[in-house]
């Protein structure tokens, strides 16, 4: 989720969802993000688009913890990612 | 569980009902047969209780009363039927009102804002745009897709807080 954040400036839960080629699920998306702004990895706003009656979105972007969080996760991940678990 | 289908079964059968027989009540031979029924029974009823009771009588009324509300319900059936083949406008809510309701009584203002808005709105676009490409069968699909969503979210939450309460459990103990 961070990953997709980062590359683009705002995005919304059926977004990622598409971006996501079906690995997040849109009953979970919403709940993850949830927890991740309450961690102040992301923020979110709602989104009212001017002549587009419905409910409003709520989109969401990449905080600057989210960045180093992400960042540190990236370089665990090149650390470990070459580890091969033997047994 | 019980009651609530009994609720909607009887609510349907009773608009369908009422939808029917107004329309039946209108006819004007319903009402030359109604004052016809009505201004023959009296007659009718004295006249059975005047003669000597035999074992005739009541099966003849049985009978009467019996094929009386058998076409009362046939012509019921034959006006449904006709309005049925007819082509007709259905006029329904937005997916997701009812959750939205029953999510903005039971929830805190921010899983509200943040999850079930989000949700119902994520479903709304999905739905309407299958409706604009008069995908009818996707449109429904959808509508069942979001609800199922709902209710995950619902229970991914409940399992958050869970956990949460016990990781909060043990480093309070520890």
């Amino acid at each position: 989720v961070l990953d997709m954040l980062a590359g683009k400036k705002e995005m919304y839960g059926l977004e990622m969802v598409h971006a996501s080629g079906g690995k997040l699920a849109r009953g979970t998306i919403y709940v993850m993000l949830m927890r991740m702004d309450d961690k102040g990895y992301v923020t979110s706003r709602q989104l009212m688009e001017e002549n587009v009656s419905g409910l409003p979105k709520r989109v969401f972007s990449i905080t600057g913890l989210g960045q180093r969080a992400l960042a540190a996760a990236r370089s665990a991940q090149a650390v470990f990612g070459g580890v091969e678990v033997l047994g | 569980m019980k009651t609530i289908f009994q609720k909607m079964r009887t609510e349907i059968s009773w608009r369908v009902y009422n939808e029917n027989t107004t329309k039946f009540k209108n006819e004007p031979w319903h009402k030359i047969g109604s004052i016809g029924a009505i201004s023959c029974s009296p007659p009718l009823l004295a006249n059975y209780f005047m003669q000597p009771r035999s074992m005739n009588w009541p099966l003849e009324i049985i009978i009467t009363f019996a094929l009386y509300f058998v076409t009362m319900f046939a012509i019921d059936i034959y006006y449904f039927a006709e309005r049925m083949a007819q082509p007709s406008v259905l006029i329904s809510g937005s997916p997701g009102s009812k959750i939205l309701m029953f999510s903005e009584f039971i929830y805190r203002k921010k899983f509200y804002e943040e999850v079930c808005l989000a949700i119902v709105s994520d479903m709304r676009e999905e739905y309407f745009e299958a409706l604009s490409q008069n995908r009818h069968w996707k449109a429904r699909w959808v509508r069942i897709r979001g609800t199922w969503s709902f209710f995950a979210a619902m229970g991914l939450d409940r399992a958050f807080a869970f956990v949460s309460f016990f990781v909060k459990a043990w480093k309070s103990v520890n």
